[in-house]
């Protein structure tokens, strides 16, 4: 914390130090002479710094959080499997990691801009495992229309959800949960001792776009999941 | 009619349709094939990518409670705990005397300790169905019909092809 404080008084002074130099060199008077004009200096610049984070706010129309807990709840941590003879020991219940999505939409005008982008683009959320030992399954994979398979995980569609919030006006937050499991199959073989991260990611069209990142603000929290073998 | 048994797998990022083949087929609505013998050849060969396909435990336990309603009648419950014998016994004797109240109490038991279920073997319409949990049918027929039956027989239930549906309302 002490250090945070630290690191932030020594960019503003550098800051203003610029600042300082910059608005200097546009005149020929002498060093710390004109009080007037330092005042303005450093309450312009404060301004200005106050703005920029405004104007980030505003860039946000949409806040994606993704959150992510094993069933048996958050005071577990990661999700831990047992091996035995190939098969999973650890009964799918335990298995199952509740993935819940919170998008909340704020009143700005950047969503208009962002409706408009988003009309030809497929917006979708991708959990996979990293390194990709494991395959994750939906529940209810072939019913929820959200949901799609990938490779070894699955996507899940977020267009509609951004659509359904284009008819409303002002903010509003939709929560929806998507509950998974680490598949338990005889034609999966397992190392011997693995552990594999699960982060959500955002993807348009298949691959990461820099524009969206500007207007959707995305937050998503990782998964472990850890296989021993007895 | 014969024998068949087809192992079920999910196909990640492709629609579309394929032709008439003797060993696989690939359901037209939802993104699962049924392979009939899953040779790493003919994993090879099968023109779409497949993925292990486990059915989850809740279709088992709601398939047991609404057994009746589905208008089947299962035969065999086999449990992944051989210790748990005298619950599929419990089950089978509820079943005999109509007891529909004290198969879903059992089955919510199996539920709460987590025991889970290995296979399921069932009769629907004169015919023998058996699924295991890793996704492996047991279908009596022609093997132009299967993929069909696989859709549109209760075992659409289980799979997750299909939504359960509400208790006693199936008439309406």
């Amino acid at each position: 914390m002490k250090n945070q404080y630290l690191k932030l008084f020594l960019t503003q002074t550098f800051q203003f130090a610029i600042l300082y130099i910059i608005f200097h060199s546009t005149t020929n008077e002498p060093w710390f002479q004109n009080k007037v004009r330092d005042t303005i200096v450093l309450l312009i610049s404060y301004t200005v710094f106050m703005i920029i984070p405004f104007f980030q706010w505003l860039l946000n129309p949409v806040t994606i959080k993704v959150k992510q807990e094993n069933k048996l709840g958050k005071a577990a941590g990661n999700t831990q499997i047992l091996l035995e003879n190939n098969a999973m020991k650890t009964p799918e219940s335990q298995r199952t990691i509740n993935l819940s999505i919170e998008i909340t939409r704020r009143r700005s005008i950047w969503w208009h801009i962002l409706m408009r982008n988003l009309k030809k683009k497929e917006v979708k959320i991708l959990i996979e495992p990293v390194p990709s030992d494991v395959y994750l399954q939906a529940k209810d994979i072939l019913t929820v229309r959200e949901i799609e398979a990938s490779t070894h995980g699955f996507f899940i569609e977020v267009n509609q959800v951004l659509e359904d919030l284009n008819l409303r006006t002002g903010s509003l937050t939709l929560s929806k949960s998507f509950p998974y499991f680490v598949v338990d199959h005889p034609d999966n073989s397992f190392p011997h001792n693995v552990s594999t991260s699960i982060q959500p990611l955002i993807i348009v069209n298949g691959k990461k776009n820099y524009l969206l990142s500007f207007l959707i603000k995305f937050i998503s929290e990782e998964h472990q999941v850890v296989l021993f073998k007895r | 009619m014969e024998n068949f048994v087809v192992h079920l797998y999910l196909t990640p990022n492709f629609s579309g349709s394929i032709p008439f083949n003797k060993r696989f087929f690939k359901l037209p609505s939802v993104p699962l094939a049924g392979l009939l013998k899953p040779t790493p050849a003919l994993k090879n060969e099968v023109p779409f990518e497949l993925r292990p396909f486990q059915i989850q435990q809740d279709n088992f336990y709601m398939f047991i409670q609404q057994s009746m309603n589905l208008n089947v009648t299962l035969i065999k419950i086999e449990l992944e705990d051989m210790s748990d014998f005298e619950i599929v016994q419990d089950i089978y004797q509820a079943f005999k005397s109509n007891n529909i109240q004290e198969v879903k109490l059992l089955v919510e038991h199996l539920k709460r300790e987590d025991i889970e279920v290995k296979s399921l073997s069932f009769y629907f319409e004169g015919r023998q169905y058996t699924v295991t949990k890793y996704g492996v049918l047991e279908i009596t027929g022609e093997w132009i019909e299967i993929p069909q039956i696989t859709e549109s027989s209760p075992l659409a239930y289980i799979t997750g092809t299909k939504v359960f549906p509400k208790e006693g309302l199936d008439n309406y």
